[in-house]
């Protein structure tokens, strides 16, 4: 049996293919069903696009070069008033290992509180559980926000707010980490007739500690991402600083301060990498 | 007439094929015999262009090979089907879709990107998989299937090519014997039947003797031995597999079921139980 | 096991060498502890040393905590509403008039929050379909061993790092001052973010994809596009797909916060009610964020585990 060529194949021969195998042939409910994904979502972009009005983006050219010009052009750069600029990113800075460690020293505590195999009372695990919850289903910008209203403008609201949003997820994170670890050592230490603080010092802590830094130092690389921005609901910082010059139309210095905090975002990610790596590496070699 | 003169390939030190010379006439089975990694995969993969030259020529039909770029290239590929030790199917598409990724070189752009059809190209396919027994399989997931049975449908995907040359690298390295068999078979018999050429690197003797018309014996990136399977003695095939094959002899190559002790001990096994 | 090499030492070791390898433990053990305590302190008086900048930058004493805290709770006090339990599910009277203390008339507004709130999750949906349509696209040239050439790898990277560095509130403030107030801005903002998230993702599964039906195609001639249609997207499609949902759930978030900066969706009204009045709209809006957010998720962590439960049988 040789193979006849794809020329010369002969109507006949394809109905006679098809009448043996009709499954291999697309069929029209076939056809319709691979294409509906994308034929929906095409008509759902096209209608959002029409819902949100996308038009618009045509008629603001103008506005667009002229920002755009504003942006790159930058004119009385002596008069930037750079001490302002470099002091908000230090607070920036500031803000983020503030709120960081608090929401760390807050975490060791509630985490403690919100683990199974620790916290022996359902009701009270459920409680602290249910309002971590809560906590983290409000956006870190919210808080911000919500305490620029509680306790005035500044770094203070911004150290609270990433308190906040952290005491909710690394708390969370670190009950996972306590109720994931090994009961034999535990127990080891319960058998030498230790009370319960000290079964949490040596038979908990040694086994979590790493597991906590390691969170704790990704959340503040984070946190200095998220910090950036929270000034822009006036919780301190450079975002502060940001949407002030940005109101005032100043668009060169916001462009300026905007390469900077870029500049320090990549920075923290190399450096936290870096941190990283080398406290996995200590540990590889204990 | 597929002709190679002084084809090398080096990989930064090593040259995995240095000036190889070779005619291949038209409608040859050919073997090409050697120890892994006497560089009889990257020979095959340079006929295909896989892998770019270093230096030489491919002539085939009065045309540099090596020199081939865009278009032209892929009307060679289509020209000249590979089929890989792996199978190299996309195991999440259907059997049928796979061996119709066969005939993307001669569709338009529009109808390979959008995955449409034409009932005679299904038809087609459909055929090249009834010639490997493999038809029936046509709407599964490649991925569903056995190694024998991926290797049928990859030939199938080659079939559908209608290439001038079939290329075949250890199509049965990964096989058990009986599927081995079945592989060689249709590839004997698409160049017995359908007169092309098939260009096979096998790792065992005795498959290269029971097959193919001529032996290509490759050693440290060297053509060590060019011939009918008659003239391969067994101190050529030493020479081939090399000095540490002391003990060499056509068995240690071999993929066919022996009565190996192995084999006898759980036969032994299976009657006690 | 771990006994054989003891007995290979201290069969080498002959019994008068014995005394010297405890010496030998003894000194090891104090430079170990020695250089391990001097790291500890390096590291406390960086701590330290940092500790004290930030709470001096950031004005971060005691006293102002101190002050700070209880309006914190003030604040909260005024936030939530004075519901009475006679009155919880009062409706409205005659006069079309909400009873004080009962939810209608916590909830006034309901309608106008309903809407918005429907907005949020059309500006999440809509930015996720067009940001992971460009990083669908962007992903291929971004990935190191499917990239045609060297410098469209390098390119496609480096896009895709600044459009995921900008943050999407300041993206929206841009495109505010741009195209003017409303849900485009952030729709816009959102979709560039994710289309940079999403991208480098999509990218790192395509490198972690099989060479083997990319080489087939290749083989059989395909056109790169060919290749790509082919021989990746099968492999790739289900990870694509759940990283896609996973950003949904994110940006659901993020647009519900990008109106703070007047780019739609409810951030808009929530900024509003929290900047201009202080009473139990703040709660009010809160809840139904929060409601919303924890719903999308739960509904896409469905949608994800019957796409992949389908995917492995």
């Amino acid at each position: 049996m040789t193979t006849a060529t794809f020329d010369a194949l002969t109507d006949t021969q394809i109905n006679a293919v098809r009448a043996a195998q009709p499954g291999a042939f697309g069929t029209t409910w076939g056809t319709i069903k691979r294409w509906s994904p994308l034929f929906i979502a095409v008509v759902y972009a096209i209608v959002s696009m029409w819902y949100f009005d996308f038009g618009r983006l045509l008629d603001a050219s103008e506005r667009v070069w002229a920002l755009l010009r504003n942006f790159v052009i930058w004119q009385d750069m002596d008069e930037w008033a750079y001490r302002q600029i470099y002091v908000g990113i230090s607070q920036t800075l500031a803000m983020a290992f503030l709120g960081t460690l608090l929401g760390t020293l807050g975490s060791l505590f509630v985490g403690f509180l919100a683990a199974k195999n620790v916290m022996s009372f359902g009701i009270v695990r459920q409680i602290v559980r249910r309002f971590l919850d809560t906590l983290r289903g409000i956006d870190q910008l919210v808080w911000g926000l919500v305490f620029v209203r509680a306790v005035g403008l500044g770094p203070l609201a911004g150290v609270l707010a990433i308190f906040v949003s952290d005491l909710g997820t690394l708390s969370k994170l670190y009950s996972e980490a306590i109720e994931n670890i090994d009961h034999k050592q535990v127990e080891g230490i319960r058998s030498t007739g230790a009370g319960p603080l000290a079964v949490i010092r040596y038979g908990y802590i040694p086994q979590v500690l790493p597991v906590f830094i390691s969170q704790s130092l990704y959340f503040l690389e984070s946190n200095t991402r998220s910090a950036t921005i929270l000034g822009i609901v006036g919780a301190g910082g450079i975002g502060m600083i940001i949407i002030e010059r940005f109101r005032a139309s100043l668009y060169d210095q916001v462009a300026f301060v905007v390469l900077n905090v870029l500049v320090l975002i990549f920075a923290i990610d190399w450096l936290s990498k870096r941190i990283r790596l080398w406290a996995i590496g200590e540990q590889g070699e204990r | 007439m597929l002709t190679l003169e002084n084809l090398s390939r080096r990989f930064g030190e090593n040259t995995a094929v240095a000036r190889a010379n070779l005619e291949i006439p038209d409608g040859q089975m050919v073997g090409i015999i050697g120890r892994s990694g006497a560089g009889k995969s990257t020979l095959l993969r340079l006929l295909n262009r896989l892998t770019d030259p270093s230096e030489g020529k491919i002539v085939f039909a009065g045309s540099d090979i090596a020199q081939l770029k865009g278009r032209e290239l892929r009307e060679w590929r289509s020209d000249c089907a590979m089929i890989f030790q792996q199978f190299n199917l996309v195991g999440r598409l259907d059997v049928i879709t796979n061996v119709l990724t066969g005939r993307l070189y001669t569709m338009p752009a529009w109808r390979s990107m959008t995955q449409v059809f034409t009932p005679r190209e299904r038809a087609f396919a459909i055929q090249a998989l009834d010639r490997l027994g493999m038809a029936h399989t046509a709407l599964q997931r490649a991925e569903t299937l056995s190694g024998g049975q991926q290797q049928r449908v990859a030939i199938a995907r080659a079939l559908a090519q209608e290439p001038k040359i079939f290329l075949a690298d250890e199509p049965i390295a990964s096989l058990d014997p009986m599927n081995a068999k079945v592989v060689m078979d249709a590839l004997r018999s698409i160049n017995q039947q359908d007169g092309k050429t098939v260009i096979c690197n096998l790792h065992t003797l005795d498959t290269a003797r029971n097959y193919c018309d001529r032996i290509i014996g490759m050693s440290a990136g060297k053509i060590v031995f060019d011939g009918t399977p008659d003239l391969l003695t067994t101190s050529m095939a030493r020479e081939i597999y090399g000095a540490e094959a002391e003990d060499f002899n056509e068995g240690s190559t071999s993929t066919a079921l022996p009565e190996t002790e192995a084999v006898a001990a759980v036969k032994e096994a299976a009657a006690h139980v | 096991m771990s006994d054989i090499p003891m007995m290979g030492s201290s069969a080498a070791a002959s019994n008068t060498a014995h005394s010297d390898a405890v010496s030998a433990f003894e000194r090891h053990r104090v430079e170990l502890r020695a250089s391990k305590r001097s790291w500890t302190i390096f590291a406390l008086i960086v701590f330290a040393i940092c500790l004290g900048l930030s709470i001096w930058i950031s004005n971060f004493y005691p006293e102002r905590l101190a002050n700070g805290v209880p309006r914190i709770f003030e604040y909260f006090g005024t936030i939530i509403p004075e519901l009475q339990w006679n009155m919880l599910f009062e409706g409205r009277d005659a006069d079309e008039r909400a009873v004080p203390g009962s939810i209608t008339y916590w909830y006034t507004d309901f309608w106008t929050y309903a809407t918005l709130i429907w907005e949020t999750i059309l500006m999440a949906m809509t930015a996720t379909l067009i940001g992971a349509g460009m990083a669908f696209v962007l992903s291929f040239p971004a990935a190191n061993n499917l990239a045609p050439n060297s410098w469209i790898y390098w390119i496609s990277r480096r896009f895709l790092e600044i459009c995921r560095g900008i943050p999407e509130i300041l993206l929206a403030l841009v495109f505010v001052f741009m195209i003017g107030i409303g849900p485009l801005a952030g729709v816009l903002a959102i979709a560039i973010h994710t289309a940079g998230a999403l991208g480098k993702l999509f990218a790192e599964v395509n490198e972690n994809a099989s060479s083997r039906p990319v080489d087939g195609i290749t083989a059989v001639g395909g056109t790169w596009p060919e290749k790509m249609l082919y021989g990746v997207v099968p492999q790739v499609a289900p990870n694509f797909f759940s990283y896609a949902m996973l950003r949904f759930e994110i940006n659901v978030r993020a647009s519900s916060i990008i109106g703070f900066v007047g780019a739609g969706g409810i951030g808009q009204e929530l900024n509003r009610v929290i900047s201009f009045y202080s009473d139990d709209r703040v709660l009010a809006v809160l809840i139904l964020v929060v409601l919303t957010v924890t719903v999308i998720d739960l509904i896409s962590e469905r949608i994800r585990h019957r796409f992949i439960g389908r995917e492995n049988l």
